[in-house]
């Protein structure tokens, strides 16, 4: 019998003998990548793939869209992606309802009757963009091209650079980002801790993850290459996770343990740990050497020693007994979970808005930082890490533009927060309102429903209504939902499967993932690209941005980013739609490198004395070298733009780069710019105000989100809302109770804001004092599948209707009764703040 | 096959006869175009303006579609707006429209815009010989689309008439019964009631009534017209 040997044997032989075959055929093109093929069921002819990415969530997950007659079918994970390797969740399979969606906006509609009388009429973008354009040029020639305000809810990559450049032509910078009602705190606190904002959870390589408010598991701006791995890690690793949270989401079930805290204390354990580290000495080894890069007095040249001192000193007061009183849970479990994190070498600190959008959320954040820290379990191998995404060359657009200018209505009220470095979207229309900083004439939205998505939903309509506080309001969005219904102009775009973009998103490896997004499908309507509209407009205001499309945009990024443009460019992306260098190894340990005397021994680089930090007053725009070594680093506006290196010793390291604030390179645990704003340095534990005046009967609020749903944007999918489309408020049977409310009763939730009615779902999964109302449900507007306004002539026989439609019920929304109110650090909208009273009706 | 090649009187009969079918078909082709227009846009000054001359108010009357004095003696500008911001309301607006698309309204069928029987829809016109211009906006299951091809089929029969290309006439009518049994007559009539029990326009009761009828008569006439000439054709 023949064994594989002697196969090879007789192969050889017939190569060698010229005996192995004339070809009669050649290769035509590239293999193809194998995998993501799909067959129709009825004709069994294969589907035309694209290799395309979602945009269901931010996380824009590389994916391959099957088409059949020109029609989105079916939306499946990118194997060849390193970020998702296959893997796409709930959302982004049912992102397949989004471009047949019978309620999509498919030509530029115009307000007739009065704002939100729902009175529109067709127009053509003809006349659609002449009068935009007109109403902006009106304002430019007024010397006020700030009254045209932006405000973006989901903005990223391609489309971000190109309309900002539109926007840098008009010269307006009144852009309002949606950050602060995300996750916008988080990130300040890491701008103030370890410099540019995002971490990386590697799960791939850790041994044990300490969750605060994070639901991973079901959502997340990097879920699916996040939550994947965690899975794996703890399916085939044995990994454990401990979640606090005080709603037993799916990511705590499925967590090794769950500790419910009370909402709100997440910074008391976090501190209490750190203090079991520091006072156990279990900093010692990699938290110890790790303290070099770490700032944790207000010395900058402090020696490790004296560090620790000052840690041990300050988190002296945090012990576990106290934290057990105010957070209910037991000492003994904070000093368990905070020996197995620190020991387990390496861990993971994860959070999220459970644990960060409160009153005290900065220094949540920042005591998750000291923690991960003081345990060495930063930017390293199974820690958290720095992000890594690709770094996209493109197109500049316009030289020599005048400097922007910017109605200062984008921070909310002076004084309410001292470092909102993403913003106080949440504050925008009270703002406007408001008026003593100037009002915008034009106010543009593109992808947000300020309306529904921020909190005192009652107020933004009432604000939005009223012409006399914004005159001219532009929505830009594929669908009908609650903001273009009170718009005055809609301009239609297509949904995600019909577009192009280049993308970025963070990779959970640390080796950055090209990828980009491309049309599987025409265009339904006159829907437009929102980036081929700001090359018209561009055009119009006789500022041309040199390029026409968002295909154009893309294809010469691809054509100037060096690595996508080495192995075939816009061609190679349209055909696989991802890339990364298979070369490339992890990018861990960044802050370590080393730099050379070249780079921070120039004439435009000085050195501050007080930091340690070198950098570029040249690039800063600081005045002069003088003015610069005069004012200093931290107190030179925007010298962090010219950061080159941190000196620690005698070495100069690239340290943690800083993004939106002075800060030095350090990881800065002791942050002197909180300290400057009054605050104190070091995280501390501060007591959220309401909840200190509760009342015996009070509950505490929290929102959360589900697997199957994204914020705002996803409930028009129906098999999503077939799965999720109503949002009792869950309630412990304890609280039900005392208020003598049963599963399924209607109940009535009253805050200072207002009051509405929902339904109970009793359940021991909630902690006692707590009720949690998801986000999602609720909406009035968002065509049938979203809102149950089934349209008169809209067909009956729909069985997804009559199956979402079962309870003839779509929820509540819960920002109805949540207040517009910041973090008084980073300005991070406060969803799990609201102090309400709950009863049966 | 020919008629051309016939002599005598019946000759002239055959040839008023072709005449006739000609006109017929040549009008209905027009009366199609009309009805896709209206359903493509909402109607400007300048239509609107044509709609209420003389011939046309006469010919809209006769052919059932009674608008009240105001459509006629409105202000154009006026009424342009009126109807723009009904035609908004019922056939674009999400919350309200009345989706003018067989894949959404077809009973028992996929409820999506762009469904698989868009599909279906662009692979008939493909299939007699017709594609839409890339550029049109408008799915090829538009009532509006649908609509204009019924209209170029009864064009091409009006040609096919006027060139004595009576095989060629047949086949067009066989193209208008089949596509109007395929697509239309499965739910436009459902779309066309509910155009007309919920709008408050006269104007558009009146086209959705008048398109209505339209089809409906179509539906009758299209198998007698097939058979009478299969009969005459036989019979010669």
């Amino acid at each position: 019998m023949l064994n594989r040997r002697n196969f090879l044997k007789l192969g050889a032989a017939s190569a060698a003998t010229g005996l192995a075959g004339t070809a009669v055929m050649t290769r035509a093109a590239d293999m193809h990548a194998w995998g993501n093929q799909d067959f129709s069921p009825k004709t069994g002819r294969e589907r035309k793939a694209v290799p395309s990415a979602c945009y269901q969530c931010v996380t824009r997950c590389p994916n391959v869209t099957y088409v059949e007659d020109g029609r989105v079918v079916k939306i499946e994970g990118q194997i060849n992606s390193i970020r998702s390797e296959g893997v796409m969740c709930a959302k982004g399979q049912g992102g397949v309802n989004q471009p047949n969606d019978p309620d999509r906006i498919l030509y530029p509609l115009k307000r007739v009757g009065a704002r939100g009388e729902g009175k529109w009429k067709q127009v053509s973008w003809d006349e659609a963009l002449s009068e935009l354009a007109a109403r902006i040029q009106t304002l430019k020639d007024r010397g006020e091209p700030e009254k045209f305000m932006f405000h973006y809810g989901r903005m990223k990559s391609s489309t971000s650079k190109m309309v900002k450049t539109f926007l840098g032509s008009v010269g307006t910078a009144t852009i309002g980002d949606h950050t602060s009602i995300c996750e916008g705190g988080k990130w300040t606190a890491q701008e103030l801790t370890w410099g540019g904002h995002y971490d990386t959870w590697d799960f791939d390589h850790t041994r044990f993850v300490l969750n605060f408010g994070s639901n991973v598991f079901e959502a997340g701006t990097n879920h699916v290459p996040t939550s994947h791995r965690l899975i794996r890690a703890m399916a085939e690793r044995n990994v454990r996770m401990v979640t606090f949270d005080v709603r037993l989401s799916n990511t705590a079930a499925k967590s090794s343990e769950w500790v419910p805290v009370k909402p709100g204390t997440d910074l008391a354990v976090v501190l209490a740990m750190c203090n079991v580290v520091m006072s156990e000495d279990l900093y010692k080894g990699d938290g110890e050497a790790f303290l070099s890069f770490c700032k944790a007095t207000g010395d900058n040249h402090a020696g490790t020693e004296e560090k620790v001192a000052a840690l041990k000193a300050h988190f002296g007061q945090y012990t576990p007994e106290w934290a057990e009183k105010i957070s209910g849970v037991e000492a003994d479990t904070i000093r368990r979970v905070a020996r197995e994190f620190a020991l387990a070498r390496p861990a993971c600190a994860i959070s999220y808005r459970g644990a960060v959008a409160h009153y005290n959320g900065n220094d949540t954040e920042r005591a998750l930082q000291t923690l991960a820290a003081i345990t060495g379990n930063i930017d390293n191998p199974g820690g958290r890490c720095k992000a890594v995404g690709p770094k996209w060359h493109s197109p500049k657009g316009p030289k020599d533009l005048p400097k922007a200018r910017k109605l200062a209505i984008l921070d909310g009220p002076k004084g309410a927060a001292a470092l909102p470095t993403h913003h106080m979207s949440h504050n925008v229309l009270k703002m406007i309102k408001e008026g003593s900083a100037g009002r915008p004439e034009i106010y543009m939205t593109y992808k947000y429903t300020p309306i529904y998505a921020n909190g005192e939903t009652q107020e933004n309509i009432e604000i939005l209504k009223d012409e006399s506080l914004i005159p001219y309001f532009v929505v830009c969005s594929p669908f009908y939902d609650e903001n273009a219904a009170l718009a005055d102009l809609i301009l239609p775009e297509p949904t995600y499967t019909e577009r192009w973009d280049w993308e970025d998103m963070v990779s959970p490896v640390q080796i950055p993932e090209f990828y980009i997004r491309q049309p599987a499908a025409k265009p339904l309507g006159e829907t437009r690209d929102f980036g081929d509209v700001v090359c018209e407009l561009a055009e119009r205001l006789g500022t041309p941005l040199g390029y026409q499309t968002k295909e154009e945009f893309v294809r010469l990024s691809c054509e100037m980013t060096p690595e996508v443009a080495a192995v075939g460019g816009f061609e190679y992306m349209k055909q696989y739609g991802v890339y990364h260098d298979p070369k490339a190894e992890p990018l861990y340990f960044s802050y370590r490198k080393e730099l050379k005397p070249e780079a921070y021994e120039k004439d435009s680089v000085v050195y501050d004395a007080e930091t340690g930090v070198y950098w570029d007053w040249k690039k800063a725009h600081a005045e002069s070298r003088e003015a610069a070594l005069e004012k200093g680093y931290t107190h030179t506006k925007k010298s962090y733009t010219g950061y080159v290196g941190q000196r620690i010793g005698d070495k100069v390291y690239s340290g943690f780069k800083p993004d939106k604030l002075n800060k030095s390179g350090y990881l800065e645990i002791y942050s002197g710019l909180v300290e400057e704003k009054g605050f104190p340095p070091l995280p501390t534990w501060t007591a959220i105000p309401e909840h200190e005046k509760m009342g015996p009967d009070d509950l505490i609020m929290t929102t959360f989100k589900v697997a199957t749903q994204i914020h705002s944007r996803s409930v028009n999918c129906k098999y999503l809302t077939e799965l999720y489309h109503k949002n009792p408020a869950w309630i412990n049977p304890v609280e039900a109770a005392k208020r003598g409310i049963k599963d399924g009763d209607e109940i009535k939730v009253k805050s200072p804001i207002g009051e509405i009615i929902t339904e109970a779902k009793v359940t021991p999964a909630i902690n006692l004092g707590v009720i949690a109302i998801s986000h999602h449900c609720g909406h009035w507007e968002y065509g049938r599948y979203a809102s149950g306004n089934k349209a008169p002539g809209g067909r009956d026989d729909d069985p997804d209707l009559e199956r979402i439609w079962w309870r003839d019920d779509n929820g509540m929304h819960p920002n109805w009764i949540i207040a517009n109110s910041p973090d008084p650090i980073n300005g991070q909208q406060r969803w799990m703040d609201t102090v309400v009273q709950v009863s049966k009706t | 096959m020919s008629t051309s090649s016939t002599q005598g009187s019946g000759d002239r009969r055959v040839a008023a006869s072709t005449l006739a079918m000609a006109g017929l078909a040549r009008e209905r082709a027009a009366l199609y175009g009309l009805l896709a227009t209206l359903f493509r846009h909402q109607p400007n000054q300048q239509l609107l303006l044509s709609l209420r001359s003389t011939e046309l108010r006469e010919a809209l009357t006769l052919a059932g579609m009674n608008l009240d004095e105001d459509f006629f003696n409105a202000d154009v500008d006026e009424l342009s707006d009126e109807l723009a911001v009904e035609f908004t309301h019922l056939f674009l607006l999400p919350g309200h429209l009345i989706s003018p698309h067989e894949s959404v309204q077809l009973k028992g069928g996929s409820g999506l815009l762009r469904g698989p029987e868009t599909a279906r829809v662009r692979e008939y016109y493909t299939a007699v010989g017709f594609e839409i211009d890339p550029a049109t906006p408008m799915e090829p299951d538009h009532v509006s689309i649908e609509l204009e091809f019924l209209g170029h089929l009864a064009g091409e029969e009006a040609s096919a008439w006027e060139s004595g290309d009576s095989g060629k006439a047949s086949d067009a009518l066989h193209y208008q019964q089949d596509f109007l049994e395929k697509h239309p007559g499965r739910w436009l009539f459902d779309f066309l009631q509910k155009v007309e029990s919920e709008s408050g326009s006269d104007f558009y009761r009146g086209l959705a009534r008048l398109t209505a009828d339209l089809c409906a008569e179509q539906q009758e006439l299209l198998p007698q017209l097939i058979n009478r000439f299969e009969a005459y054709h036989e019979a010669s």
